[in-house]
């Protein structure tokens, strides 16, 4: 049981850091995230603005909620449906071949295009720490809950 | 249902957090931005903003007049490599990336009163208008951006150089 619990607050806070740190770089430069979500181009215009203001301060709070255990339940849930939306709307623009800047970290780099697979992998490996930390095991373990 | 009234608080904390920090900070954006190609180049609407609308040339027809009367002196702040590939003929290659070091001799050259109209790839792009911003800034008094940029430029199948 201890080493379950050890493993969960590790992974929590591991979450819970990434989430935080994404917010950062977004939070400083509003202006450089929102010309990101518009080379997405899947966004309302009038919304765009909306959302690069909005949306880094619910990962910011998901994730402190998250590191602290405060609510930590209900930030799972806004996490893994943050998670499952970034992994709907990369694999939407693969499809679609309509190359974008993910601007999911550093904002940095305006013309940097990253890697569709790399995105969903990295996206998939959260996805999976967020439904563990959720239910209390993996999704797909064989184990019973100890 | 506990998770529902934790979900409902942490995004109220969050959109509050959000639009306060934007209404105080330096880099807040406007609530609604400027994502309408048709009227110049796109940006998020800044408080201190970069692009601005009122020094914008948004037709192409305007553009070319002024291109056959030459009467402005034309610069590309897109890169050396892009620069060689195409641009608008006569325009000076000054790369926004390398303002500080080429702006030196430009300043001994040009007058503060030549009229300048400066293109960067497009709509898309906000460094001709960074470059405008620090033009003025030195005091230069008639500073144009071409919205279009080469991109409308090339479309149009107006004359392209090369070198």
């Amino acid at each position: 049981m201890k080493k379950a619990k050890i493993i969960q607050i590790v992974l929590r806070l591991v979450l819970g850091s990434v989430f935080v740190y994404a917010s950062v770089d977004k939070i400083l430069n509003p202006a450089a995230f929102a010309k990101i979500l518009y080379g997405y181009s899947l966004f309302p215009l009038f919304s765009i603005n909306f959302i690069a203001i909005f949306f880094p301060f619910i990962e910011l709070v998901s994730g402190v909620s998250l590191i602290f255990g405060i609510y930590s339940k209900s930030a799972l849930v806004i996490i893994n449906s943050l998670i499952l939306f970034f992994i709907i709307i990369i694999s939407f623009n693969f499809l679609r071949g309509h190359e974008f800047n993910c601007g999911c970290f550093a904002l940095g780099d305006p013309s940097h295009v990253s890697s569709a697979g790399q995105l969903l992998i990295r996206n998939f490996i959260l996805l999976i720490v967020g439904l563990y930390l959720f239910f209390g095991r993996l999704p797909f373990s064989y184990k019973s809950k100890s | 249902m506990t998770n529902l009234k934790g979900i409902i608080i942490l995004l109220t904390i969050s959109y509050v957090l959000a639009f306060s920090y934007n209404y105080f900070s330096l880099s807040g954006i406007a609530v609604i931005g400027n994502w309408d190609k048709t009227q110049g180049v796109v940006s998020a609407n800044k408080k201190m903003p970069v692009v601005k609308r009122d020094r914008e040339i948004n037709d192409l027809t305007i553009m070319k007049k002024i291109f056959d009367d030459k009467s402005a002196l034309i610069i590309d702040v897109r890169s050396k490599e892009i620069f060689k590939i195409g641009h608008i003929p006569g325009a000076k290659s000054i790369p926004l990336s390398q303002f500080d070091e080429l702006i030196g001799s430009f300043y001994e050259n040009i007058s503060m009163e030549e009229k300048l109209v400066i293109y960067c790839s497009g709509r898309e792009c906000a460094d001709s208008h960074a470059f405008a911003t620090k033009l003025t800034e030195m005091g230069y008094e008639n500073v144009k951006v071409f919205a279009g940029g080469f991109t409308e430029w090339e479309q149009e199948g107006f004359a392209v150089e090369k070198s």
